[in-house]
């Protein structure tokens, strides 16, 4: 059977126990539109509270959602840290031009919400900000498109790196950084010449 | 022999036209990629190279044979493994 179709993100979702201010974030402050919102008793697994699970439009079919769970405390391992390993966890939209990007920026600190980073990557040109919970949210321009020598040199990439952390697991050299990768994939790239 | 392989795409051509500046031997694109090769040693300057640092700290994202001798903010070492 052939994989099945995907046609881009529909929603992602986190939790947040800052309703008011979430709301008023994204609807107020960046403009998306409320467009859906569940409210529910309690289901499924034992122990489930009531909850929110509303939905912000961001372009293209796609929406950001939260969950809110009435009555629950916040767990100490879902309070965001803003570093490296939290801010993983992130949302990333797209906007089509430098100029688009440039006006998301002056909007944003129009609206008095700190872009903490503007940078340039490799594919993609991005600005980054947070919201009440403390989630960073990234906003890209991509700079070129994604072409099959991309795709074959990630393949390679990946390689060099699982070969590096198999190697590791099976008590072999710990695998501690970035250069195990690149001497692996330059071994390939010798054998490939 | 000092050797690093440079993806053959725009956000690393500085990195070959930098080497290419410095008379540094450079061959390719075969591949889809460039080979940047020295005697001993190779050494470069995210500076020099007009690099910003997302992509400069992935400069050997295509291959290296050789070792890191130093890798920060502006200066890129490699030295013989």
């Amino acid at each position: 059977m052939n994989r099945p179709v995907l046609r881009g993100v529909h929603h992602t979702a986190r939790p947040t126990w800052k309703l008011s201010e979430t709301v008023e974030f994204y609807r107020d402050r960046l403009g998306l539109k409320l467009v859906h919102a569940i409210s529910a008793k309690g289901w499924g697994p034992q122990g489930h509270p009531d909850f929110l699970h509303f939905f912000f439009d961001s372009g293209q079919g796609s929406t950001i959602a939260f969950f809110y769970y009435i009555g629950s405390p916040q767990p100490d391992y879902l309070v965001h840290k803003p570093q490296w390993d939290c801010d993983s966890v992130h949302t990333a939209w797209q906007v089509e031009s430098e100029a688009q990007l440039r006006e998301w920026k002056a909007f944003l600190e129009g609206r008095g919400v700190k872009v903490e980073m503007h940078v340039q990557h490799e594919l993609i040109e991005s600005i980054y900000f947070r919201d009440p919970n403390g989630y960073l949210i990234e906003i890209g321009r991509q700079l070129r498109e994604m072409t099959a020598l991309d795709e074959r040199d990630a393949g390679m990439t990946l390689e060099a790196a699982i070969a590096a952390e198999t190697e590791a697991r099976a008590g072999g050299t710990p695998f501690k950084s970035i250069e195990a990768v690149w001497q692996r994939k330059g071994a390939l790239q010798r054998k490939a010449a | 022999m000092v050797k690093v392989y440079v993806l053959d795409v725009p956000e690393f051509r500085p990195i070959i036209e930098g080497a290419r500046r410095a008379h540094i031997g450079v061959s390719g694109p075969a591949r889809g990629y460039y080979v940047i090769a020295g005697e001993r040693e190779l050494m470069f300057s995210r500076k020099a190279l007009g690099l910003k640092p997302a992509v400069w700290y992935s400069s050997l994202s295509g291959g290296l044979e050789g070792r890191i001798a130093q890798f920060d903010r502006d200066t890129l070492r490699i030295v013989e493994p």
